[in-house]
């Protein structure tokens, strides 16, 4: 069984020198996803969007630039035991052992994030190409019971987690 | 009973039979007409490894019937042989064979000229294996991505082992096989063994197999790709075991190729299914395996002539054979097919009646995967018979598990092979002992150059059976040359379908705009832009443009390349990477500006804005996005400027709201001034537009006043609906790409990469104007103040014509070709022809007048202008 | 006719001696090629060819066996076509079969940008006395019946540029016949002998370093591709290239089924069937750089993506053997061809994609400099130092993947 749902999700980008990143933190209300050494996401619902660019702003004091990214971005959750094969069909890259995590590499063939919770995972792919991603969860999971669920906000197992 | 239809008849197949088996059930004697002499061809090796038995199936060429299952409804048929395999008028050609030498085509039908041509489509009729079903269409397969700990390839007992030895230790393996597992193995000790570990493999959990999974590369990585029916596995391991067996070497004696001469495992194997190889056989062994060979083929009903064994294992041999203790197969006689076999022993020869030959003196690992590897660095442990040939069950499956669990293996040394004495070296390409001799003796010796001429190891089994001949023959002649080792192992190791190895890589991936919808609603047309689909244009071309130049018009261009810098460094870095001035943009103004590479040559152009509090925004053309954020991160780290530079190309959308009504449409939306004081030509502000959010820069790429207006991608629909609305009455309409092309020319803008070459310096784009030489560094300054004092060898200048030549028209004065034209359209606002073009200079100047030439048969004649066609001055675009 | 039934030795192994009047290094094409003009037009003879491993082991086999003419600028036309037309009757001159196949090359364009490319190509072939014409779509799908006309479905054809001259070789037969005609000669060729430094004195090259030895020479050519920075370095040269790899594989021999030779401007690969009835494809090179002749999986898997959606029945066909070469590509996709600052030291090299189908030109025009001290107007554009003097020949969009 395999469950699919587009996500709602706020993406608030942090650029800044490496030493400056550390005191950018998401509270409860996101989750903190280290996207490159001078590069740092906190990625939330889409109704705290605001808190985050404000918890953002506030972690960086003033050290760095702080872009509102939730437009640029394609989220799809999926979940149910069948979860981890659409990594397996559509990701190169190894699935991590342990949870929450995030993995950056090419899903079918376009830059994609993929953040594990322990009982789903979160797809990122870039906004233009959200449609290719629907259209190759459809071609890969043929053989699978899939439920397509209608979009809704994001939620993590584990708010204020970092990975 | 099912059957499946061979070339007209219905053949019966029992359960585990492959098309082969079957056929040879069937009486089937002659599978395939060799490559270049049309000889017939029997089955000999029954693993897949030889030419020999490939034919059609159903509609695809050379399929290997040995190794293919038989399912009732397949088609077979030998697509070699002229009118028949059965009947070949071309097997004459081996009568004729003195004047087919090795390489003969290079030696031959070089005169007359024109002679090769005429006969060369006859040539290519008789070569190749098969037809192709031109209107069979692709299968779309998908990809799995597996990580295990360990790759097993190859699951005989040795493999088996080494996969629950790792599993054992709590691995994860994937193991494959390219057949289902035993059917390889003649029944006995060996098969049993396999099956029975091949039900704890299956039921162990953290081992996954891929039966009939053809392992066909080790690439870096390591990566193994397997090709199985239900899907292409990608297998990244951390270790990789090769266990893919060995194969009985193929025998060098004069009639090695008739049809009736086997491999000891192939006879073996089709012995074990109840199938005679032969009625009267001769056999010749070298190890303790041909004892067990000879039994199975006598359980089978074959009666046994005679066999060369070695003095060891002669006195084993039991029942009415002449046994030739130390003897060897010296060569086989018959036409079609075996008559007899010719023993030598101890200088004298001995000849026996026979219909079938079975050979098996010496092991030859299946060594290309393991080579493979070798050649990408990866290192492999190599176990059972392809690591040492000849181990015992028990040896090889203890070889299997010590690998498994991470344990040391040894390899045999590869031992040195012999010169081969006659015979077929290569069954693929038809090459005998006396063509190798021939070749060398011309002059091609090495490895690779003995290769290449002779075309030897090229076939289908891609030196399978023939690579230790040739490596013999070799280093016979010259043992000291480094190329008389084995050729590189290059993949496939076996041969794979396009298909196969495209499976989960076929699907369109098309990147589109939040608008993609609504243009197809409207009855846009979509073109490729790159990797974008953008709209060519919405039906009339000439309506979109008047639209655009008389009243208001709409464009999507959220193609742009956007980008957002900040941080203390970001004036001084924009300074160092832009040829224009950056540190005196006012608030909320931006500038053209060009960007070039250090060779001072223009690679891409766009805006350059500043919104005030130390941050900039920057926007490229569509077609430059990805290079430059690469570009923007090399510069900052080379020059360690402390910069924060966020792609917001994907984030933002831009709709560009142009024309004359313009800023009345624009006016009615927004939620704060638009006029000429608050945004002049230049500017940039942030403006409420129908409760959206946007930065709105004044600019003038189509040569109207325009306002392009960033958002968020998620309020593209909502504007450009309410843009719409809006403009209605206006008269507003939405122009594409093509319209777009027409607008910039008249302007005379360029459009990088289209009107601009690789050495395009500003200055000879006319773009003078847009680098400040004065400062004192930018990227390309350098090379720019040298090519100062060069003198440059073109121009880009615009053009006027009566007509529009067509695009590329090459330009002519004086009777000579002086260039040619990058862009060109008819204005309707000029009625005239207006291009861009480049024209050389050799020292005499640029000419006034030029006529373009392009193929319509038309002699437009020109005038090269300098500037904007429409609106020179530019009153329209600042208003 | 009569050669067929002759035992001869078409390739010798020479001694090595130590003094020459002119050494090349690299026995490739280009080598061999400047080798067999040197004596045969020049009259000079004691030229000997040093060639690390053995003769044609780069570039000259491995690449995709395109002859063509179709370039953008009036300098490259003049060249390739100078070399088309040496090719044209290669086979008589030298006395050897090299299997050339008119066969008309067809460069596909599936957007607007690369239909004005080849419009203009096109245009631009006609004006210099080269046959390139323009076709529409339904023209296209005449000239090749198997293409898929939607691409895929993904990204239809819509027009193509048509080079009737475009032909097919056997590449490894240039090499050889070249060999063997300059052996003929006199000329020496030695295999398995490495430069491994040049002697260099006051500016002037007086001779070369070897695994076996010192050789003086009057002047030394080096027709190296690949490894040439290595060569480069020695003489204290920067050239201007930087060298990535470039794959291609066959499929097994299948009967005819493909005349025309195939390239895509927008897919970037190109599909050949050769007489033998192997399918012949490739695509770009790596975007890396590297000196490693390793063949990959992700190109297999994407070009072979891209070439069923040309030709659907290709899906079936099976692949026989891939391969890499190394291609030294420079600014201009333009080659290198001439003298350098240290006297009496020559270089061919900048060979890119479009080495192959330039040897008979290149191997006459360096011959010609070699033996008279003249650049010859043919190769003049084509000097080390245009780059300096902003005179680049910019063939980017022609020199495509082969």
């Amino acid at each position: 069984m395999l469950r699919l749902r587009p996500t709602d999700v706020a993406i608030v980008a942090c650029l800044a020198r490496p030493e400056s990143l550390g005191g950018v933190r998401p509270g409860p209300i996101g989750v903190r996803l280290a996207i490159a050494p001078d590069e740092v996401w906190l990625v939330g619902r889409l109704d705290q969007r605001q808190a985050l660019m404000d918890a953002a702003r506030s972690g960086l004091a003033g050290r760095g630039l702080v872009v509102d990214q939730t437009d640029g971005w394609w989220v799809v959750t999926a979940s149910g035991e069948d979860r981890l094969e659409v990594i397996r069909r559509l990701m190169l890259a190894p699935i991590p052992a342990a949870a929450p995590a995030l993995v950056q590499g090419a899903i079918t063939g376009v830059p994609g994030k993929v953040v594990y919770e322990s009982g789903r995972l979160h797809l990122f792919v870039p906004a233009p190409v959200g449609h290719h991603l629907m259209e190759r969860l459809a071609a890969v999971t043929g053989d699978l019971a899939v439920q397509l669920e209608s979009p809704a906000p994001l939620a993590f197992d584990t708010p204020g987690a970092s990975c | 009973m099912t059957s499946f239809d061979f070339e007209g008849r219905a053949i019966p197949f029992e359960p585990g039979d492959s098309i082969a088996t079957a056929l040879y059930r069937a009486r089937v004697r002659i599978f395939s007409r060799s490559f270049k002499y049309h000889r017939p061809r029997g089955m000999y090796c029954g693993t897949g490894d030889c030419p020999n038995c490939m034919m059609t199936v159903d509609g695809e060429a050379a399929t290997r019937t040995c190794v293919t299952p038989a399912e009732p409804g397949q088609r077979v048929r030998r697509s070699t042989g002229w009118p028949s395999a059965d009947f070949d008028f071309l097997a004459g050609l081996w009568w004729l064979r003195a004047l087919l030498p090795v390489g003969f085509y290079y030696k031959s039908m070089i005169k007359p000229a024109g002679f090769f041509a005429t006969v060369e489509p006859s040539i290519r009729r008789l070569a190749g294996l098969g037809d192709v079903d031109t209107a069979a269409p692709p299968t779309d397969r998908e990809r799995r991505y597996h990580h295990p700990d360990l790759c097993v390839i190859g699951a005989g007992v040795a493999g088996l082992g080494a996969a629950l030895a790792a599993a054992a230790a709590g691995q994860t393996v994937v193991i494959c096989d390219e057949g289902a597992i035993g059917e390889k193995l003649p029944s006995g000790p060996v098969r049993d063994r396999a099956t029975s570990l091949a039900v704890s493999v299956r039921s162990a959990a953290g081992i996954t197999v891929l039966e009939r999974g053809t392992a066909f590369g080790v690439y870096e990585g390591p990566l193994v790709p397997v090709v199985a029916a239900d899907a292409l596995h990608l297998v990244m391991p951390r270790r990789v075991v090769v266990a893919t067996g060995a194969m009985d070497v193929h025998g060098a004696f004069a009639g090695n190729d008739l049809p009736g001469v086997w491999l000891g495992r192939g006879a073996a194997l089709m012995a074990s299914r109840g199938l005679r190889p032969a009625e009267v056989a001769v056999v010749a062994i070298d190890r303790e395996e041909g004892l067990e060979h000879l039994a199975m083929l006598e359980a089978a009903g074959v009666k046994i002539a005679a066999v060369a064994a070695p003095a060891a294992l002669a006195g084993r041999i039991r029942g009415g054979a002449r046994v030739f203790a130390g003897g060897r197969i010296a060569a086989v006689g018959g036409l079609k097919r075996v008559r007899s076999a010719v023993i030598e022993v101890g200088g004298s020869r001995h000849r026996i009646a026979c219909d079938g030959v079975v050979v098996a003196v010496g092991l030859e690992p299946r060594s290309n995967l393991a080579r493979q590897a070798a050649a990408a660095s990866v290192e492999v442990a190599v176990v059972g018979d392809a690591g040492r040939p000849g181990l015992s069950l028990a040896e090889a499956e203890a070889d299997g598990r010590a690998a498994g669990s991470g344990g040391a293996t040894t390899t045999a040394r590869p031992d040195l092979p012999e010169s081969p004495a006659a015979g077929f070296v290569c069954l693929c390409e038809d090459i005998t002992v006396p063509d190798l001799d021939l070749a060398w003796h011309e002059g091609f010796q090495s490895t690779e150059l003995l290769k290449r001429y002779s075309t030897v190891s090229m076939g289908p089994c891609q030196g399978g059976l023939c690579h230790r001949h040739l490596q013999g023959f070799v280093r016979a002649r010259a043992p000291e040359e480094i190329s008389s080792g084995p050729t590189t192992a290059r993949p496939p190791a076996r041969p794979v379908r396009l298909e196969d190895v495209a499976a989960g890589a076929r699907y369109p991936l098309e990147y589109r705009t939040a608008l993609h919808d609504r243009h197809l609603a409207i009855g846009g047309t979509m073109e490729w832009a790159g990797a974008w689909k953008r709209v060519e244009r919405y039906g009339n071309v000439p309506d979109e443009y008047r639209a655009v130049r008389e009243r208001v018009s709409v464009m999507d261009v959220s193609t742009l390349g956007k980008y957002l810098v900040a941080g203390p460094d970001a004036t001084a870095f924009l300074e160092g990477l832009y040829p224009c001035r950056v540190a005196d943009l006012r608030s909320h103004r931006s500038r053209y500006t060009l960007l070039l590479n250090e060779a001072g040559y223009v690679f891409d152009d766009g805006l350059v804005g500043s919104l005030g509090d130390g941050r900039y925004y920057l926007t490229f053309t569509s077609g430059g996005a990805d290079v430059v954020e690469s570009w923007l991160r090399d510069w900052a780290d080379t020059w360690g400027h402390d910069v924060y530079l966020a792609n917001q190309t994907y984030t933002l959308g831009a709709i560009n709201l142009c024309g004359p009504k313009a800023r009345e449409v624009l006016s009615g939306l927004a939620g704060g001034a638009v006029d000429a004081k608050a945004i002049p030509y230049g500017g940039l502000a942030s403006v409420s537009v129908a409760g959206i959010d946007c930065l709105v820069m004044r600019v003038g790429f189509v040569g109207e006043l325009s306002f392009e207006l960033h958002h968020p991608r998620s309020h593209s629909v909502a504007l450009w609906d309410a843009l719409l609305e809006a403009g209605r009455p206006f008269g507003i309409a939405p122009h594409g790409l093509e319209a777009l092309r027409l607008l910039r020319l008249e302007k005379a803008h360029i459009i990088v990469g289209q009107d601009t070459d690789f050495d395009s310096t500003p200055h000879k784009l006319g773009l003078d104007w847009a680098v400040k030489m004065d400062k004192p560094h930018f990227v390309g300054r350098t090379a720019l103040e040298r090519m100062a004092a060069i003198r440059p060898n073109r121009m880009l200048r615009g053009l006027r014509f009566p007509e529009a030549p067509a695009d590329g028209a090459q330009l002519v004065a004086s009777g000579q070709r002086v260039g040619y034209l990058t862009s060109s359209r008819f204005s309707p606002s000029l009625n005239l022809g207006v291009a861009l073009g480049w024209i050389y200079d050799d020292g005499a100047g640029i000419p006034e007048t030029v006529e373009a030439v392009d193929g319509s048969g038309r002699v437009l004649r020109g005038t090269v202008t300098h500037g904007p066609f429409y609106d020179p001055q530019g009153a329209r675009l600042r208003a | 006719m009569l050669k067929l039934f002759r035992r001869e030795q078409y390739l010798r192994v020479d001694t090595l001696g130590d003094r020459y009047d002119v050494v090349i290094i690299g026995g490739g094409g280009h080598g061999l090629a400047t080798a067999y003009y040197l004596a045969a037009k020049f009259g000079v003879t004691k030229v000997a060819v040093l060639e690390r491993a053995y003769i044609g082991s780069g570039g000259t086999g491995r690449n995709t066996t395109v002859l063509r003419a179709n370039y953008k600028t009036p300098e490259t036309i003049a060249f390739y076509r100078a070399s088309y037309q040496l090719y044209a009757t290669l086979g008589q001159d030298l006395d050897y079969n090299m299997l050339r196949s008119q066969r008309g090359l067809l460069w596909l364009a599936h957007s607007e940008p690369q239909l004005r490319n080849q419009r203009e190509r096109a245009l631009q072939n006609q004006q210099f006395g080269v046959n390139t014409v323009f076709l529409d779509a339904a023209q296209v799908k005449a000239t090749c019946p198997e293409l898929d006309m939607t691409g895929g479905g993904k990204r239809p054809i819509l027009g193509a540029a048509y080079h009737p001259p475009g032909a097919i070789i056997r590449h490894d037969a240039v090499a050889w016949a070249y060999a063997m005609a300059a052996q003929r000669l006199g000329v020496e060729i030695h295999q398995g002998i490495e430069v491994t430094g040049l002697d260099i004195e006051g500016g002037r090259c007086r001779g070369v370093r070897t695994n076996q030895g010192p050789i003086a020479a009057g002047k030394v050519l080096s027709a190296v591709g690949g490894y040439v920075t290595d060569i480069a370095n020695m003489a204290g040269i920067r050239l201007p290239i930087v060298t990535h790899p470039l794959q291609a594989y066959v499929t097994e021999a299948y009967k005819p089924v493909l005349d025309r030779i195939v390239a895509s401007a927008d897919l970037h690969i190109y599909v050949s069937q050769s007489a033998r009835g192997e399918v012949l494809i490739g695509a770009e090179i790596d975007p890396f750089t590297s000196y490693s002749t390793r063949s990959t999986f992700p190109f297999l898997a994407s070009c072979s993506a891209r070439a069923i959606d040309l030709f659907p029945f290709l899906a079936k066909l099976r692949i026989l053997r891939q391969w890499t070469g190394l291609c030294d590509m420079t600014p201009d996709y333009s080659p290198l061809m001439g003298l350098c600052e240290v006297e009496n030291f020559l270089i061919s090299s900048g060979w890119g994609t479009w080495g192959f189908k330039a040897i008979p030109a290149s191997g006459l025009a360096m011959a010609e400099l070699l033996a008279t001290g003249q650049v010859p107007s043919l190769i003049a554009p084509f000097a080390l130092d245009r780059f300096r003097r902003d005179r680049a020949v910019p063939e980017r969009a022609s020199a495509g993947t082969h």
